[in-house]
């Protein structure tokens, strides 16, 4: 099989899908869920709430609407090449945020 | 694999990876997909940037929470909702562009289409209704990182609607359906971005 013949059928290539709809409904009660979180009482508990909700969402998309799942593993690499990137940003920047004057903030 | 069996496995739409699945290597995927991963991991780096500014300085600066209690929740959501919605039927084009199902995909496509604008519509309504009670790009450093975060994210809406409506004009004369995939993918990114984003700007007070 030549390189062309070999991308030409990858092009067609097609695996199994999850379920889109269950999919869908899923994002939808999480979505309402962390709407909800909002309300709470307690910041700290909404606030962890809200952003594990989030990121399960996230996930959800990535992998049953996107199909990360099915990829090859150094795709999961590539994508969480530029995630550790921020993370590494994060942590860099992090001492010289911490002393920007508060007027700036202004 | 048969044409018959690959059909077959499309209709069983199981949760789970099927047994005799093997994950495929890097080489063996579509050349188009591969360079849609990259864009999407390189799109992490510029919002991913983006966000962990954004989080160190409203871990730094609390009564940014007060400023963040004037975006409008409702209308959040409603976007959220949108761009959810949105999701479900891009990925359900690109389903019906593997059935050979153009009539489905187009439709799909176009649903797709409909949602983007209603939040770029929604989105315009939002930031005229700011703007208009003075929270402008240079009131705040919270409104500077607001409107630069969901303005980049709007740039890439009307940027995943074009790519959408010229592969849809594809679509229709039955011409590079493996397009909608491509298309597709970064539309998801569209709405993971915005799923981060909407906790960060509108519900975490």
């Amino acid at each position: 099989m030549t390189a062309h013949q070999a991308t030409a059928h990858a092009e067609h290539d097609y695996h199994g899908h999850p379920n889109y709809f269950k999919t869908y409904f899923a994002l939808l009660l999480l979505f309402s869920l962390s709407l909800a979180a909002g309300y709470l009482d307690n910041i700290l508990m909404a606030l962890l709430l809200i952003f594990g909700m989030a990121l399960i969402k996230m996930m959800y998309v990535v992998n049953n609407f996107m199909h990360l799942r099915f990829e090859p593993l150094s795709i999961w690499f590539a994508v969480a090449f530029g995630l550790v990137c921020c993370f590494i940003f994060y942590f860099g920047v992090y001492p010289d945020i911490l002393w920007v004057p508060l007027e700036v903030a202004h | 694999m048969s044409t018959t069996a690959i059909e077959k496995n499309n209709l069983e739409e199981s949760d789970s990876v099927s047994e005799k699945w093997v994950r495929p290597r890097m080489v063996d995927m579509p050349k188009g997909r591969l360079a849609m991963w990259w864009l999407i991991a390189s799109e992490i780096v510029i919002f991913g940037g983006l966000i962990a500014t954004y989080i160190l300085f409203r871990l730094r600066h609390p009564e940014w929470g007060h400023a963040a209690g004037h975006t409008s929740t409702p209308l959040g959501a409603l976007n959220t909702f949108f761009l959810l919605t949105s999701s479900l039927t891009i990925v359900l084009a690109h389903d019906a562009a593997n059935r050979k199902d153009l009539k489905g995909a187009v439709r799909n496509m176009g649903i797709t289409l409909f949602f983007g604008l209603g939040f770029l519509v929604v989105k315009s309504i939002e930031y005229s209704t700011e703007i208009s009670h003075g929270f402008t790009l240079t009131a705040e450093l919270f409104w500077s990182f607001y409107f630069l975060m969901t303005g980049l994210h709007a740039l890439h809406v009307i940027a995943g609607m074009t790519t959408i409506f010229i592969i849809m004009l594809g679509v229709r004369k039955g011409k590079h359906l493996h397009r909608v995939e491509f298309a597709g993918m970064y539309w998801h990114l569209v709405d993971l971005v915005w799923i981060l984003l909407f906790p960060l700007l509108y519900i975490a007070h």
